[in-house]
């Protein structure tokens, strides 16, 4: 009986110690898999900037997502087909309502879900006239003007849809979530309706399309663009970013928030006025050599950005960014 | 079996498991490291040539980037306290400190290699927690994990920003680029290997290693990581003006061509020009220069020794008049070496 009653007691002994051995590396490496988070492909993606800002990607454009004592303030809606999604993605963050969103520009990515993020939300002016409240949806004039049409005409968007409230000014500002916030216009850069929006508080400039990590940026003459203005809103957006200086190892800077790509901060926007002012240099001289646009196109003037800005497919090629800077210079030419 | 034996046993096992976890295996780096010079001081000292891409993988983009540099583009207020590349250290002539933060069980969580001027120091992450997101911010010393293989620390480095792989020249690197990292120590030598590859500026990875060497004064980093702006080219002052030459206009572009009678494709840094093929592949037709002033025969020239490319009378342009570590080395080597054969 003795040796059953020392099974009894040892074998326990034995698998502790293998346990603790074995299972203790394992047990690590368990441990740090779960810190991992999950791959969830069809999610949003959201991003904590600063305590109470953050970006989430993937709902077509960028849409940054500001928390304070007054509720949610968006700016840019991302696309219709995103919009329950990007709806869930707030909710998760926070459950105060959605007050304003303010639109960067006229894109249908940026605003393809003003309707149904507004309809969930609460205006910070609410609208007696109505029984049915939504979020204040803000934008510079011209960009209701690109998405609605005079009476009896068909207009690009629903009404639903459209900015509830406009501006014409330079800046509109205001002091909500005990933040200064302010909606800047930056006049034929990317279209005509363009704003940037600075959290001074939280030391945050959203961008819109004027800054497009993924792409040479998208200047779109039909819609107002020009290679002048985007070049004079990067050089703008230079004015109002302050780098990590001159502590340059510390963390303390602000932080760009790209109409598409990467969270930024001074550096990516250097780097993207550089190449889009060195592109124009290039079509220029070529211009004054009486190139023609076949001719620039041929000559590759990009060469040197092409392949991280670049494309030869989809909504906005290489080739479509080349006509747009020669026909502006040309036309500013022309002019003069 | 008895309960002493049970008990010898389980200690033997223990004690054999425990010394055969992998994650013991660390090397301790801690301390400050001198820089050995001798390996590439072109680079790392005075610098290289404008329109000398000798040594890179460069892709046709990587080559029409660097030949719109010049050197008025860090003189931009803008750029002046941009930071540079997190392995950037490799290309300069500074020092090293290495250190480790533990946490509250002692375990490393991670490796540190404080930064230098306009770098930042870079933190090797060793617990295990993952890269970031590709929408996260990349930092000005992107974002590194770490692990050990064997004696080797071995680290990966992604989320970096736009910077020169060689400032001096111009030679870029892009957002895109990730480093794989390998850090040695031989006794009280440190090897540290970085393989840059880029998506967009190279065509294979580009591989640099340095050596530092264990020294208690070695690091002359402490308080370089100020930086104000100041106006160093005044028409670039708040103007918006980007400097730059315009495609096949850069005067330096045939410079190594010219001097030096190098090939284009290896002055351009065509990837092929890297390889010993190559050497053998120019024997025959390569003619060196007549005359040499400098960087003729690298480090060998330095140390007041004779030259070693064959055919080439070495002249440093008079540093051996001023300079007293190789004035020495001179004289010693007349005594000791053999005068060479005239032909």
């Amino acid at each position: 009986m003795t040796a059953p009653t020392m099974r009894v007691r040892t074998a326990p002994l034995w698998l502790i110690a293998l346990v603790l051995v074995l299972g203790g590396a394992q047990g690590a490496r368990t441990v740090l898999a779960q810190q991992r988070p999950a791959a969830d492909k069809a999610a949003l993606e959201t991003i904590r900037i600063r305590p109470n800002v953050f970006v989430i990607f993937g709902a077509g454009s960028n849409v940054a997502v500001h928390v304070g004592e007054d509720g949610v303030i968006l700016v840019d809606s991302g696309s219709t087909a995103m919009a329950d999604k990007l709806l869930d993605a707030v909710k998760a963050i926070t459950d105060q309502p959605i007050r304003i969103i303010i639109n960067t520009s006229a894109d249908a990515d940026h605003v393809g879900g003003n309707a149904t993020v507004a309809r969930a939300g609460l205006g910070i002016n609410p609208d007696s006239f109505t029984d049915q409240p939504q979020a204040t949806v803000l934008a510079y004039e011209n960009v209701l003007t690109r998405m609605s049409a005079p009476s009896g005409a068909d207009s690009l968007f629903p009404l639903a849809m459209w900015p509830t409230e406009t501006f014409t000014s330079k800046i509109r500002s205001m002091y909500v979530n005990d933040e200064a916030i302010q909606v800047m216009r930056q006049p034929g850069a990317h279209s005509d309706g363009d704003t940037i929006v600075l959290f001074r508080r939280a030391d945050v400039i959203v961008t819109g399309d004027i800054l497009d990590l993924r792409n040479f940026p998208v200047i779109d003459p039909a819609k107002g663009g020009s290679i002048q203005g985007e070049l004079e809103a990067l050089n703008r957006l230079l004015d109002l970013v302050v780098p990590a200086m001159p502590l340059v190892t510390k963390p303390g800077r602000t932080l760009v928030v790209p109409g598409h790509g990467y969270i930024s901060d001074y550096g990516e926007v250097v780097e993207y006025r550089d190449t889009v002012a060195v592109i124009r240099d290039i079509i220029q001289d070529m211009i004054g050599k009486g190139m023609t646009l076949a001719q620039v196109k041929a000559a590759n003037p990009t060469q040197g950005y092409r392949r991280r800005y670049g494309s030869d497919s989809g909504p906005w090629t290489t080739d479509m960014f080349v006509e747009a800077i020669y026909n502006g210079l040309k036309g500013r030419a022309g002019k003069s | 079996m008895n309960r002493m034996t049970l008990t010898r046993v389980f200690t033997s096992l223990c004690a054999l498991l425990v010394v055969s976890v992998p994650a013991s295996a660390q090397i301790e780096l801690t301390g400050s490291y001198s820089p050995r010079l001798y390996e590439d001081y072109i680079e790392r000292g005075p610098g290289s040539f404008l329109g000398d891409f000798t040594g890179m993988p460069l892709t046709d983009e990587g080559r029409a980037k660097a030949l719109l540099y010049t050197s008025n583009i860090p003189s931009m207020v803008e750029r002046q306290c941009l930071a540079q590349s997190p392995w950037v250290g490799l290309y300069r002539p500074l020092g090293l400190r290495i250190w480790s933060a533990v946490d509250k069980n002692g375990r490393v969580i991670s490796w540190n290699l404080e930064g230098d001027y306009l770098r930042d120091t870079i933190e090797i992450w060793m617990d295990g927690r993952p890269h970031p997101s590709p929408n996260a911010p990349h930092p000005s010393a992107g974002f590194t994990t770490g692990k050990w293989e064997g004696d080797t620390l071995t680290a990966r480095t992604t989320h970096v920003k736009t910077a020169w792989i060689r400032r001096g020249v111009g030679i870029p690197g892009s957002d895109q680029s990730t480093f794989t990292v390998h850090m040695t120590l031989h006794d009280d030598l440190l090897t540290i290997m970085t393989i840059q590859e880029d998506p967009i500026y190279l065509t294979e990875p580009h591989v640099v290693t340095r050596v530092w060497q264990r020294d208690p004064r070695g690091s002359q980093n402490g308080g370089r990581v100020i930086c104000n702006t100041a106006n160093e080219v005044p028409r670039l002052e708040d103007s918006g003006i980007v400097p730059h030459y315009l495609p096949g206009q850069n005067p330096e572009e045939a410079f190594m061509i010219q001097n030096y009678n190098l090939p284009r494709a290896a002055a351009m840094g065509y990837a092929e020009t890297l390889y010993p093929e190559y050497r053998k592949k120019i024997k025959n037709v390569y003619a060196p220069p007549a005359s040499c002033d400098r960087y003729c025969c690298g480090w060998i020239e330095r140390q007041g020794l004779p030259g070693a490319a064959p055919g080439l009378a070495c002249n440093d342009g008079g540093l051996a008049e001023i300079n007293p570590f190789v004035r020495s080395k001179q004289s010693e080597s007349k005594r000791t070496q053999p005068a060479p054969a005239k032909k």
